[in-house]
């Protein structure tokens, strides 16, 4: 598992009729990963963006972030992006990994 | 300036010295009367839900003048996007506070202004549009709470402003000076007007040269000498001291309406965005009314989001929850909260830009979703109605419920199903009634313009002459001149 702690800035998707309680999925993959911190996605610095979104339109806005991210939408990872030989690389994929037992389903990459 | 929390707002009201009269007197502490409360609480949401993570997304925007972060209800649409996302906040909210929370009416005003003074800059060689960016801007950076006032008292309905008998019936301009404007008239109907800062005032119809004194679009503090608001009755204010009669204790039923007068109130230039320029009165009508109009599938989608959940829990707690008429019912109550939601989504994502570059709604689709709502959330209410049972009407009171010698008797009687206490089954009850009965109603019917008034508009737009072609071109008619 994680050297070091992984921060996780999260950007909701702001559940106007939400099929998935974004935060409680946010805290559930937390309890399975405790080196996972996380913070809004406006705080300043973090190792990962995480896109929340709690229904399949997935219209959370994309802030702009070059480094690594993860897109779940109703429940699902939908999308990531982990630069090869990223610090945060295997940070990044053990969060990944327990987001798939979470989210169920592995459909981007 | 950063955005409110809900708790600043609320302080920066007890700065105002608003003239509110309710009851025959003029009230001493607005902020803390039980009368006016819920529907501070219900506003103050709007600020909270700006800085929250869950929900920042739709309540906050970027400001297309400043680059900064605002709250999306001092935002000016920039693209389709925009649109959507303005319904789908106003349906998040709606969902949380299970009524009217009010600042759409001042952020629609905004957007209708600021494309219509570009407009009539373009057109006449007035300069309303600057000036107006200036307001837009004080607003974006203090983030104050703006009231969208339009519907004037009307008078003789078939007779014009400048033909009233009384000619205060429609706001006018009175007198002009270097300086400014002053006002005279009323404006009715004024939601959120006693909680707000400021009011935002335009006109109510299309006009013709003859009322250009009418044909006039300010913004005025509400506390601003002469102008005095007396506030609305509400099907449940006898009931405010308690916290289950009234319903929705917290956050009330409506939004909280008042007659506002303004007798003889000073508007300085700075603040003046029409003056005189009657040939836009009725753009500026139209323009407000389908952005209004297009938030109605937002807004009331998110209260029938509450009143399906209250019914089906009433149902769950009459233990009549599995019964195939009533699940029938629920999906019909669904059915109906989500064709006006989609209502509202197809007029944002059919959009387009106006020549300010603001976007502007479809004004056909726009209606029509109005048009469903006074339809649609009365049978959503009978529907409720109709599975909750004639107690929702002849509950006995709170104090009732509380009274050693009869609460027993109402806690024995008006039980469910055994495992549900009879207080829940009450509140359920109580929430009902006011969210679907007496001002909601109405409200459904009649904000944002009454059916005729969309039925003009749909008329209008609706290209008959081009449906009648189509029908000749099938039919096999050949075309005449």
């Amino acid at each position: 598992m994680a050297e070091r702690k992984l921060t996780a800035g999260v950007k909701y998707c702001g559940h106007c009729n939400p099929q998935e309680d974004g935060p409680a999925l946010v805290r559930k993959l937390q309890s399975r990963l405790p080196e996972l911190k996380v913070v809004p996605w406006n705080d300043r610095t973090y190792d990962v963006l995480l896109v929340v979104s709690a229904c399949p339109s997935d219209c959370a806005t994309r802030p702009p972030f070059n480094g690594p991210r993860i897109e779940i939408a109703a429940g699902e990872v939908r999308e990531w992006y982990v630069p090869a030989g990223h610090p945060a690389e295997n940070l990044l994929e053990a969060c990944l990994d327990e987001g798939l037992k979470v989210f169920g389903t592995r459909k981007g990459g | 300036m950063v955005m409110k929390t809900g708790s600043e707002y609320i302080e920066s009201l007890r700065r105002l010295k608003t003239k509110v009269y309710a009851f025959g007197e003029q009230v001493a502490d607005l902020v803390d009367n039980p009368l006016f409360r819920p529907h501070i609480n219900a506003a103050a949401v709007t600020y909270d839900m700006a800085h929250d993570p869950v929900t920042e997304d739709l309540v906050t925007a970027v400001s297309h003048l400043t680059g900064k972060r605002i709250s999306r209800f001092t935002h000016i649409h920039q693209s389709t996007e925009d649109l959507v996302k303005k319904v789908k906040m106003l349906r998040m909210i709606a969902r949380r506070t299970g009524t009217c929370f009010q600042r759409c009416v001042g952020f629609d005003a905004l957007n209708a202004l600021y494309s219509v003074t570009y407009e009539m800059d373009q057109n006449l060689g007035t300069n309303y549009h600057e000036r107006f960016k200036e307001y837009l801007l004080y607003v974006q950076d203090t983030d104050i709470m703006v009231a969208g006032s339009m519907t004037d008292p009307k008078g003789d309905r078939s007779l014009r402003p400048s033909q009233q008998a009384d000619p205060d019936l429609y706001v006018h301009v009175v007198e002009k000076n270097e300086k400014g404007i002053v006002l005279r008239g009323a404006k009715a109907h004024q939601t959120g007007i006693v909680n707000s800062h400021e009011m935002l005032i335009m006109p109510t119809t299309a006009m013709t040269a003859e009322d250009a004194r009418y044909a006039v679009a300010c913004a005025v503090p509400v506390d601003a000498p002469g102008v005095i608001h007396i506030f609305g009755r509400q099907t449940n204010d006898s009931r405010k001291n308690g916290q289950i009669d009234q319903g929705n204790a917290r956050y009330g039923i409506v939004g909280g309406e008042a007659l506002t007068v303004l007798e003889n109130v000073f508007v300085p230039w700075e603040r003046v965005f029409m003056c005189g320029e009657w040939q836009f009165a009725g753009t500026l009508v139209e323009r407000f009314a389908s952005y209004h109009r297009q938030n109605y599938g937002g807004c009331k989608g998110g209260v029938s989001d509450v009143i399906i959940g209250a019914t089906a829990l009433i149902a769950d707690y009459n233990g009549v929850a599995k019964a195939s008429h009533v699940r029938d019912k629920l999906t019909e109550m669904i059915h109906l909260t989500e064709t006006l939601y989609a209502g509202s989504i197809a007029c944002s994502a059919e959009g387009r830009p106006t020549p300010s570059g603001a976007y502007f709604v479809d004004p056909l689709l726009a209606n029509i979703t109005k048009l469903n709502v006074t339809r649609f959330i009365y049978e959503i209410c009978r529907l409720s109605h109709d599975i909750a049972g004639g107690f929702i009407a002849t509950l006995p009171s709170e104090q009732d419920l509380r009274c050693p010698e009869v609460g027993p008797y109402v806690e024995k009687y008006f039980r469910g199903v055994a495992s549900v206490p009879t207080e829940d089954r009450i509140r359920i009850a109580r929430l009902i009634e006011n969210m679907t009965g007496g001002t909601a109603l109405a409200e459904s019917m009649h904000g944002a313009g009454s059916p005729q008034a969309q039925r003009v508009m749909i008329m209008r737009q609706g290209n008959l002459e081009q449906k009648k072609k189509l029908a000749s071109i099938l039919a096999g008619i050949p075309e005449r001149d």
